[in-house]
């Protein structure tokens, strides 16, 4: 009797008929391909999420997906929504997160959002918005984040914002017109390496020692295929490849390194020592 | 080379014992009372592998003498008071973003337990990479309480595994939770490789999700046996969990577009650099973005083969080492990262973690290097929910132990997990002898 008197007493403050319009709500979302968890933090409010697994949501769609009045975070990342649906969130008066990034929203949309009192999260990046939606975005006073990268905000609107705005933070982003893309260039050798021929007068030290890093190209111009051996610290062999007759090989190495030439059959031919600079390294015939 | 279909049987006879194995119905997920109201939603893991000195990033020691100072000067940030090494000049500005911990410590002064101990919160039990045994990494751990869309991995790790002389190192994988919590390995399809060794030799990348235009024919090729394979939907449950995920990712998930880099603007491309660091963490957000909830990058070259290459086991000419090939990619990758996860919005609900081996020496040795020191190192986080612009933690005037603050992984681990709404003391049960695991036994840093 005791619960009976409870449940009659819920139904009549409406909280009774509110679950159960949630639960219809929810099941609709999920049928159009939307996630819906549980808001941390607050009884009966939810998060609603369509940029993974409903991309194809619609204006249409929107209007079901506002039915559910107790939505805190929405994200419409990727989706196919337009301006025109979003008067359909007009009444979400609890929702505080909401992603428009990447959708086709422009300032006509944004004014459905002038009365969403508690947002304090808004992402617009690669929206179509102008400072015009900066202007209606003034009034949110909950507002502490607001996302406009890549859009047709100036930087002037954004200066502006700011002004009215001081404890909001407004994300412009990195301007990509100011990115250069560089081709990387092969470095330019400004020295070239003494040949040190085997048993000749002229031999390398025993062991290589730490320097700074450099490359040094490698040509081979004898009429057989070389092998290339760095000799490491500890004076031990360490095999590098082989550079074909006429071929050539850009190493990266240190200064004060020694690299052994030898012929396919670990006969040594001569050596070479590291400088500072950029070197070429010419295998004579 | 192998083809697909007989890599997969191999697998599937080699993992026999595993393909039982399913987890208890009464591992319960969710979040305890503990966890912060908002919860980060993806984490990305960037690791530098060898052990990134501590002197040359995020904890310089201008009074201490020069033989422990080193080479290099300091350089103000953001933040006020917090100094970073010179050759961070763009990170520097970027601090604001960061929190950073100068007081981590542990015991272990080799790289495979050092990297076992981070990686997963625990001392090592002495199994080979993919024992059971073994405790999962955070990345593993991580991913277990997350459901992505069908077709999206869990978690995903790039570009290579860690290799000691040759030798892969245990702590990359999910242990006794089970192969199909194991992150599935990415090769990075662009960038300038790092220089060294840099083995992929797993099995993984036998399934060659490379993009490499010279692939493209063996790539359709994979893409037609792939496709009769799904045709038969007896064989497709067959196939293991690795190979399924990978066939997913190929064959039309929003993941396979995430993958292919060559669908990013340039600019953005441009910005992370020309280089296979710059670009793992490009392909890091993207992964992120198209909705895999866990990233591992590792940021260095595969092999450490005694320091030589591009890893940062500085134990020769560190200076120069530190200098032209390290700290620029390192500086100018997590730079483009940060900023670009901050202006896409992202960043507050994705947790990067920033990890290493340990810390170098103090003093630099007869090399130009310096050595393995546990004794005291620093790590950091972004985004997900934690503040930038502070420092947790002190190491003393010669940075040889922490002052303030002594913390170990496993605490960056409840760090981590608090962050992911993840009750870290959650205890779960091992499937094959249902033995109870309590995730992390270390305890979150207040730096949310």
């Amino acid at each position: 009797m005791k619960q009976l008197l409870l449940l009659s007493w819920l139904a009549s403050i409406g909280l009774f008929n509110a679950l159960a319009d949630d639960s219809a709500a929810i099941a609709d979302i999920k049928k159009a391909g939307g996630l819906v968890l549980p808001w941390p933090g607050a009884e009966n409010a939810w998060e609603v999420e369509f940029h993974l697994r409903g991309r194809d949501l619609k204006d249409e769609g929107l209007a079901q997906v506002a039915a559910l009045k107790t939505i805190a975070s929405l994200n419409l990342r990727d989706t196919q929504i337009t301006s025109a649906g979003l008067k359909h969130l007009a009444g979400l008066s609890q929702l505080r997160r909401l992603h428009l990034e990447r959708t086709a929203v422009d300032d006509a949309g944004i004014i459905h959002l002038a009365n969403l009192s508690q947002l304090e999260y808004l992402n617009l990046y690669g929206t179509q918005i102008t400072d015009k939606a900066l202007e209606q975005l003034t009034g949110l006073k909950n507002l502490k984040q607001l996302y406009v990268w890549q859009t047709k905000v100036t930087d002037a609107g954004a200066d502006k914002l700011r002004k009215a705005r001081p404890g909001l933070k407004l994300v412009q982003g990195v301007d990509l017109s100011k990115i250069v893309i560089v081709k990387k260039e092969k470095p330019k050798p400004e020295d070239s390496l003494q040949w040190l021929a085997s048993g000749g007068p002229d031999q390398p030290p025993a062991k290589s020692k730490p320097g700074s890093f450099i490359t040094v190209t490698f040509q081979n111009k004898r009429n057989h295929p070389v092998k290339l051996y760095w000799i490491d610290y500890g004076g031990g062999k360490k095999l590098y490849g082989e550079i074909a007759q006429g071929a050539e090989r850009l190493q990266n190495t240190y200064s004060d390194a020694v690299w052994l030439i030898t012929d396919p059959q670990d006969k040594p031919l001569g050596s070479f020592v590291t400088g500072t600079k950029i070197a070429i390294a010419v295998i004579p015939k | 080379m192998i083809s697909l279909l007989q890599s997969r049987r191999s697998f599937l006879q080699t993992s026999v014992g595993l393909a039982g194995l399913t987890l208890p119905t009464y591992f319960k997920a969710m979040a305890s009372t503990t966890a912060p109201q908002r919860k980060a939603k993806s984490m990305i893991i960037v690791y530098t592998w060898g052990g990134m000195s501590h002197y040359e990033s995020f904890d310089p020691k201008p009074e201490a003498p020069a033989e422990i100072r080193g080479e290099f000067g300091h350089i103000k940030t953001a933040t006020p008071g917090t100094h970073f090494c010179e050759h961070l000049p763009q990170l520097a500005k970027h601090s604001d973003k960061l929190a950073i911990v100068r007081s981590v410590h542990h015991k272990h002064g080799g790289h495979g337990s050092a990297m076992y101990v981070n990686m997963t919160g625990h001392n090592p039990v002495g199994g080979k990479p993919k024992d059971r045994k073994n405790w999962p990494s955070l990345a593993s751990m991580v991913s277990y309480f997350h459901n992505p869309a069908a077709g999206t991995p869990r978690a995903i790790r790039m570009p290579y595994s860690m290799f000691d002389n040759g030798g892969q190192q245990s702590g990359e994988h999910a242990g006794w939770m089970g192969s199909k919590y194991d992150p599935i390995l990415v090769r990075t399809p662009a960038g300038e490789p790092w220089r060294g060794v840099n083995r992929y030799t797993d099995r993984e990348l036998n399934l060659k999700l490379n993009l490499d235009k010279r692939r493209l024919t063996e790539r359709r090729n994979l893409l037609g046996q792939l496709d009769n394979v799904r045709e038969d939907e007896a064989a497709y449950e067959q196939m293991d969990h690795y190979s399924r995920m990978a066939a997913d990712m190929l064959l039309g998930s929003p993941v396979r577009d995430a993958y292919d880099l060559e669908k990013e603007d340039p600019k953005i491309r441009a910005m992370y650099g020309d280089h296979m660091g710059g670009q793992s963490l490009l392909l890091s957000r993207r992964l992120v973005e198209a909705g895999v909830p866990v990233v591992q990058t590792l940021l260095s070259a595969s092999d450490l083969a005694g320091g030589s290459g591009d890893n940062w086991d500085t134990h020769k000419n560190h200076f120069p080492k530190m200098k032209d090939r390290l700290l620029p990619v390192f500086d100018h990758s997590v730079s483009a990262f940060l900023t670009d996860l901050e202006m896409r919005g992202m960043l507050e609900e994705t947790l990067v973690v920033f990890l290493t081996d340990f810390g170098r020496t103090p003093k630099v040795n007869g090399n130009g290097g310096r050595d393995h020191y546990p004794n005291v190192y620093s790590l950091a986080f972004a985004g997900g929910g934690i503040q930038g612009g502070q420092v947790y933690g002190s190491s003393n005037k010669k940075g040889t132990e922490p002052k303030e603050g002594s913390c170990s992984p496993a605490d960056i681990h409840a760090t981590a997990f608090r962050a992911m709404g993840i009750d870290h003391k959650m205890e779960l049960n091992d499937p094959i002898e249902g033995r109870p695991f309590m995730l992390c036994d270390g305890e979150p840093l207040p730096l949310f």
